[in-house]
Parts: C-alpha cells; structure tokens; sequence
C-alpha cells in the first residue's frame, strides 16, 4: 500500500474546555470547511466521508443522522465508525486502496456536554462482571500503569517527566486544550487522581474536531498541501482483561502499530516523530515499548525518537478526535507545517489513536514526506 | 476494485421478542459460530472483525462491541465498530467488504446484533429525536412511516395504494412461514391486515416490524480464499451507499433522491441496466408494507407512481419474475443494528444456494437497506461469478 | 451569556438485561453460597473468573462452572482518595478478578481475601472487598 494514499488537507480544531454556544454540527462543519479550504478545493471532489463519533457523548442515538450535512456527506457515501478518528482514517485509507473511491473526507469530534470521562468509561465496562463496581477508565489506566511499574524499571517519576514535557511541548501548539511550565515534581505534587495517577498525568477532556482529507496518490497534484503519504495502517482491539500482561504491555496498540510499520516496510527506528494518543502519562511510556521505539519506554524522553511534539492527549483530549489530531500532526510534522513545534528533518512519522476504557481499541498509521520506500 | 471479493458463509439466529436466555456477546457468538461453521473456517481463519449495532442506548453499553470480544473471537484482532442506525447492519457489511476489497484483509467477519428486549424501548427510541426540536414529539419511527406513506399515496396514490400495500405485508408474512429464524410466522389474508389497528395512518399494525433480539454475522473474502470455499461464493459485484440531509426542505420521502442514488451507483459497478431483468430474487428492507412501494420504483423496479403495480401482477411473489423479500423481510424480522446484514446475508444465501426459502436458479441478487431519519440508503449486489465475468 | 445559551436534558433509561449462564451462575453463588464462581474450559483449561461462556483462551463454549478460592495474590491496585480498587489473581485462576480494596495500605503481592455482606443479593456487591490478609 506504500505510495498509494495520501493526506492532502487538514484542518483541526483549538481543542477547548468548552466550546460555548458551538453545537456538534458547527465543531464538525468548521472542521471540514477547514480541511477542503486548506486543500483548495470544493466538497465536490469527495468521493466518500467517514465520521467518527459517539452516541453517548452526544446524549443523541445515530448521531450522524445530524452532523451528515455538516460533514460535507450530503448526497455522498457517507458513514461513521463508532471508534477513534483514527480508525476512521484507517477505514478511509481502506476505501481509497479498494479503488472504488479516490478522495475522502474523514472527520471525527468529541463534545463533552456534561458527561464525564468517568461515567463514559464507565458505561463502555461489562454490565455484569466490571461496571457494578464503579470503576473507570481512569482506575483502569492506573491499575495498568501500577502493573507496569512492578513488571518493569519504569518509575512514577519516569511518568512525571512525561506529563511535564507534554505539557512544555504543548506551549508551542496554539492547538492545545493546556500547557504549562511545570517540573516532574509539579507533577508529582499534583493531587492524586487514582494512585499511582497524578492529577497532571490525566488528561484532560475538552471539545475538539478534526477533519482530514485522503486522496489516492495518483491525484495529489489537485490539492494545494505538500502530501503526506500514508504508508502503512494498523489497527486492533483488546479485550479487558486486567490480569493479563497484555493489560499493561498495551498489546494491541503493539499490533496496531506493528502492523502499520511493517506494511510500510520500515523499523520502528525509522520513525522520526511519534504522535501517540496517552490519555495517561504513563502510557507513553507503555505504548513507547510496545511500539517498538524503545526497549525501555523512559528512554525516549531523552534521546531517539521525537515523541508528541503536540502535547499529545495530555494537552487535551477531545474523544474520537484525539487520534485525528495525532494524524493530523503527523501530517504537518512530515510537510514541514507544524510550526514552532517543527522537528527537524522529520520524514516519517507514527500517528496511534486509542479509544475506549484501559486503551483498549487502537489504531496507528505510518506517514511519510516520501512517496516511496 | 483492486480485490474481487465474496460471502462465503452467514449466520442469522432465531428471532424472539426478548431473548432471556442470552446476553449480547452470546447472540453474536451464535451468529458468529454459525457463519464460521457455514464457511467451513476456523476462528484463527479471521483477519479482521468488524462489529455494528444501532445505538449505544439500545444496548446499554457504550462502545457495546468491546465487551464481547473474546466471544466473538476478535480478542487481539483488527477490530472497529460501525453504527449508521437502521442501516448500520448493511454499513458494517459494507465495511467488511471494503476491509478484504483493500488487499489488506483476506477473511474479515462481519458481526451485527440488537437486543431491544433489555431495554425500555420508548426511552432509548426516545434518543434518536433532535433533544431541541423533536424530542418531545417524536412517536417512532412508525410516524415517519405514515408520514412517508401519505405523502406517497398524496403524490402518487390511488384508492389501490392501501390495499396494495396490506397485500405486500401479506405476501411476506407467508413468506416468513418457511423461515424457521423468522420472529413471526403468521398467515394472513390481506383483508386481515387491513382490519388490524392504526398504527399511524395509513400504516397499520400488522404493516409493521417487529423489535427482534438478534444477531447476524456474514464473512468475506477474498478472491484466492473464496475460490477454495466449499460452496458457491455470493460475489459482490456492486456496492453503493448515499447519505441524504435531514435539514434539506426539499426532500421527499416518496422519490428518495439517495435511495436512486445508490441502487444506481450498485448497478453501475455490476453492469446492470435493466433491474427487473437483471435481478433474480431482491432483499429489500421494507420496515413497513408501503415502503416496498417506493423502493421498488426508486431502486428501477417499476416507474413513479407504478409500484404498486407489482404485487397486483404477482411479480414479487415467490414464484413471480422479481421475488422480493422471500424471507419474509424485516416485517417479520428485525434485529436493528442486523436488519440490513440480514438483507445483505438474505441475498447473499439466494446465490449461495443456501437460503431457507430458496428461488431457484439465481444469478444475482440485492440487499437493499435504510437508515437514519429515512436518510441513509445502500445497496449490495451478489452473483455467482466474480464482477466481469459471465455467471 | 444570553438566555436558552444552556439546554438541560437528562436522559433516563431502564435496562432489564438478560442474562447469560455464566452471570446467572456466578450471581446465585455469590447470593446463596458466599462463593466466587469461576469457568473452566474443558478444551485447555483456562479458569476464568468472573465466569464466561466462551473460553477467553482458545475460544471453546465453556460450561463447566465451579466455585473458586476466594483469596489469591494483589496484583495492581490504585486509591483514589475515597475508593480503591484491586486486581486479585485468585489461587487457581487465570484471570484477574477486579473489586474493591478493603485497607488503606497495600502492597502489589499482597495475599487478600474476599469478605462477603452478611445480607447477599446476588450482585458484585455481595462481596464488600478484599483484605489484606498476609
């Protein structure tokens, strides 16, 4: 699939607390208008738009039946995976690879209303065996990130560096929900969310909405945007099963993005900017491992591998749209548009989106400046 | 299309009001054993999985497809969730087609279920309402049906309209009496149907669906595999989906513009011209007996304003030139989230030669669904040869 | 802010979920005999816990329910102040049962048993949580 699909417009959303007097159908219109004004064309040009949302979040049972129009779907083949952007992307790269269409809009968002992030984790949980206990994505993400510090020489303070880096990054992203100029120990000192979870190791929900644009690569030249070639997607689902390794290995993000590097016909040390979606300080360094980017997840924070230039999730997350605004920073990172967070010389990047309680369902592509190997 | 791809085996489990023997991972299981036993493969066969269902709310569990994984043997596997509503069987279907039509997936199953039976259904159909503008008004999607019943017979309809379409709901609740899955099985007259309650004028009773427990899974793959299947493959030589608005004021439930739309896009990629000479046997999702009125015209099948006509002539009965629905449709069946899968599965068996009530000698087929706020239309078109070749 | 800037809704709906053997089973165990159930897989012996009718491991209908030890090795744990929940690898097991803790402090290796309500209803509640016990 190497040199055959490629990103050719993207527009992202300031991810904000609360986006006040800004219904779902406004987040996902803006989005898109953005996406088609930034590759210089008109919805005309869609061949097909895939939507990534969620009922739940939107208090609204098919939730397209209203964001259709706003996502340029009118008239249009047009659906919605029920998972993260990210795996609406993947769905989207699939369609245009079958040949049966060229261009695609995908665009994903989350607007929080009034639910918490704990009472949406906590619905998605076994109704029988899990979710009477009262737990959470957030208790979950903290039994996993206990499990991985006993299992491994990763450290609570490891975790901090992580959280305070993500959020000095994030200074540099007029994106970002939040940033700060914090130390580990700031983050250490940040109130307990649920031990060994810090306050600051959480990340933040907010509203937010991506939108981007996938073109077969034999028709990039009719888009403004350096293209950004999608090599290799990836994804995959892990059941919950907190007494596996896989529950704090993060198996299948490994999968997902094993999958993705490999259909690119690159090692993980090709990578040269990582965009990871770690809704938990920890597990970037969970997902650095089992991504392959380091054997020993803390590494990364000090050489190798640029990981969330962004901020990543820690900087905010908006639900489905936060793997979209990994994918989008890939993106821009590989086509020298990711401004004051620009790394240098980066051609390759890995984008991953992870959804529901314990980053369960992932999703990873592998984009590049370069259209063949 | 970089991969010819076909069905090579289903499963559809039986229909109940209210399955108490059985969770959702449960019903998916059944339906997914008994598409993996249909196909002749293993659970380590599988490349990828693909999950759809109506709606969080009728489930009562958000992102329902994760707690069900290892039952379905997707645990580790690609995996995502499709939800479009009404349609969301055959969007998941479409999905799963575009997974192996990609090259990337050789044998991808697609699992879909319901199970309207744990839930008080007038709240949970509640959510599907505009929270501002509608919520407090919106009866179901039976006023939708009259809605589009009347503005049909406004437009088009003659004094026959009502009865034709009691004559419809009778024909495939006959047919559902040689379908041992089928919720209901009843013989009726369409004198019967006409005598039974209003549901939401001119739509009655017993033009109606039922809400059905259940679950449906179909597997796909590709060329190389499909080929060493035991059984004729259902080869999908055309897909088509188009979403139409819910704000746009110049809609009309009687000629719907996406319903043409995507039939047509179907019947460009398979290279059919004349539908009611070309198809063999359709599946159409007819919710309500009048609609198979307007989806015959919209889909080619008889001119506007002439779809009536068919069941007068017997073209759509079992033994007639274009059976519709001989498994008794979504009026006797109707799993939501696996209703348009059952369409696609229901067509696909008629090429397989598996289906329970089988026509005989069939080349090619459609499954047709809709969803939405009667917004979402697609289409997927089966024969017995791979697209481009003669059957 | 200006008026109707805010829309509140509540959304109430009522589940009567139907239930599948295993959680039929595990619920009447912990009711009526202040005992955890498990599931063995009669194809590869995979124990689950709380009990499942498919085999997590090899994918076999399971339908061998048994009850297992209720005490077992603290695998992870968090406390979020007013809560704190465990993962226990129940002696015998092969999966990780998921409760509340009972001790303000603990360890990762812990032993810890369950303790059951006196009054048992037939839900996960019927145990009130784990202690430590060694």
């Amino acid at each position: 699939m190497r040199g055959e699909v490629a990103i050719v417009g993207v527009h992202q959303l300031a991810t904000e607390a609360e986006m006040e007097d800004v219904p779902e159908e406004r987040m996902v219109f803006d989005a898109v208008k953005g996406a088609l004004a930034d590759a210089g064309v008109d919805r005309d040009v869609l061949d097909t738009v895939i939507v990534a949302g969620n009922d739940v979040l939107d208090g609204r049972t098919i939730s397209n039946t209203f964001t259709a129009e706003a996502e340029g779907g009118y008239m249009k083949d047009e659906t919605k995976v029920a998972h993260d952007g990210l795996h609406a992307a993947v769905y989207g790269v699939m369609r245009i690879l079958s040949g049966l269409h060229d261009v695609a809009m995908v665009v994903a968002y989350g607007n929080h209303n009034s639910i918490s992030y704990e009472q949406w984790t906590n619905f998605a949980l076994d109704p029988f065996r899990i979710r009477p206990t009262g737990l959470d994505g957030i208790h979950l993400a903290a039994l996993q990130a206990r499990r991985y510090y006993e299992t491994t020489d990763a450290t609570p303070e490891d975790a901090a560096r992580v959280a305070a880096s993500n959020l000095a990054a994030a200074r540099d992203n007029p994106l970002a929900l939040r940033s700060d100029d914090v130390d580990p120990g700031d983050v250490a000192g940040s109130g307990v969310a649920a031990d060994p979870l810090r306050q600051l190791e959480v990340a933040p929900p907010g509203d937010g909405a991506c939108a981007v644009i996938l073109a077969s690569a034999d028709r990039v030249d009719e888009f403004d945007p350096d293209p950004a070639y999608v090599q290799g997607i990836g994804h995959a689902s892990d059941a919950l099963r907190p007494g596996d390794d896989a529950f704090h290995r993060l198996r299948a993000a490994g999968r997902a993005g094993g999958t993705a590097l490999s259909r690119a016909g690159v090692d993980a040390d090709a990578v040269d900017v990582a965009e990871l979606t770690e809704l938990f300080a920890p597990h970037q360094l969970m997902l650095a491992e089992t991504l392959g980017l380091a054997d020993h997840g803390p590494d990364v924070l000090d050489d190798g591998v640029a990981v969330n230039p962004s901020g990543g999730a820690l900087a905010g997350h908006a639900y489905f749209a936060t793997g979209l605004h990994r994918l989008a920073e890939a993106a821009r990172q590989v086509t020298g548009r990711a401004g004051d967070r620009q790394v240098d010389d980066a051609t390759t990047a890995l984008a991953h989106g992870a959804s529901g309680p314990a980053h369960q369902a992932n999703a990873a592509a592998v984009v590049s400046s370069e259209v063949g190997p | 299309m970089r991969e010819d791809v076909a069905v090579v085996g289903t499963g559809i489990t039986p229909g109940e009001d209210k399955r108490k023997d059985a969770d959702i991972p449960t019903l998916m299981r059944e339906a997914a054993q008994d598409a993996l036993a249909d196909a002749d493969l293993t659970p380590q066969d599988l490349d990828a999985v693909v999950v759809g269902n109506a709606g969080e709310f009728f489930a009562g569990t958000n992102m329902p497809d994760l707690f069900g994984l290892s039952e379905i043997h997707a645990d580790g596997l690609p995996e995502m969730r499709i939800h479009t509503g009404g349609t969301a069987g055959a969007s998941t279907g479409l999905a799963g087609f575009y997974h192996a039509a990609s090259g990337l997936y050789d044998t991808v199953m697609v699992v879909t279920f319901e199970k309207l039976g744990d839930v008080n259904a007038q709240q949970a159909l509640s959510t599907v309402y505009h929270p501002i503008f509608q919520r407090q008004y919106g009866a179901g999607a039976p006023s939708a049906a009259g809605a589009q019943a009347m503005r049909y017979i406004h437009k088009y309809g003659s004094d026959k309209t009502e009865y034709q379409a009691a004559k419809i709901a009778a024909k495939q609740r006959r047919c559902a009496m040689e379908v041992p899955y089928a919720q209901l099985k009843m013989e009726l007259e369409p004198d019967e149907i006409m005598e039974s309650p209003p549901l939401s004028t001119p739509v009655k009773f017993l033009d109606t669906c039922p809400a059905t427990d259940g679950a449906c899974a179909m597997i796909f793959q590709t060329a190389d595999a499909a080929r060493e299947a035991a059984g004729q493959p259902a080869w999908v030589t055309g897909v088509g989906a188009i979403t139409d608005g819910v704000n746009q004021p110049h809609r009309d439930w009687a000629d719907p513009e996406a319903c043409v739309k995507a039939g047509r896009k179907a019947y460009e990629m398979a290279g059919v011209e004349d539908p009611v000479r070309d198809f063999d046997v359709l599946e159409l999702y007819d919710a309500f007996s009048f609609q198979e009125i307007i989806w015959h015209e919209a889909l080619g099948f008889a001119d506007r304003g002439e779809g009536g006509s068919l069941i007068d002539e017997g073209m759509t009965t079992p033994d007639g030139e274009i059976p519709t629905c001989p498994s008794g449709g979504v009026l006797c069946h109707n799993p939501i989230g696996a209703t348009a899968l059952i369409r696609q599965a229901e067509a696909a068996r008629q090429v397989m030669g598996t289906a329970d009530h089988q026509i005989p000698d069939v080349d090619r087929s459609l499954g047709h669904g809709w969803g939405g706020v009667i917004q979402f239309f697609t289409a997927m078109i089966f024969e017995t040869t791979p697209q481009g070749e003669p059957p | 802010m200006t008026e109707f800037d805010v829309f509140e809704e509540r959304i109430e709906i009522e589940y009567f979920r139907s239930t599948a053997p295993s959680v039929r089973a595990f619920l009447t165990s912990l009711r009526d005999d202040a005992e955890i159930l498990g599931s063995t897989c009669e194809e590869c012996g995979h124990v689950e816990v709380p009990p499942r009718d498919a085999c997590p491991a090899c994918g076999a209908d399971v339908e061998s329910f048994e009850p297992v030890p209720s005490e077992g090795e603290l695998i992870s744990w968090t406390d979020d102040g007013d809560e704190a929940f465990g993962v226990v690898a129940l002696d015998g097991t092969d999966a990780g049962f998921v409760h509340a803790l009972l001790d303000d402090d603990v360890e990762v290796g812990a032993r810890v048993q369950a303790v059951f309500a006196d009054d048992r209803e037939g839900h996960l509640s019927d145990i009130e949580g784990f202690e430590v016990i060694g």
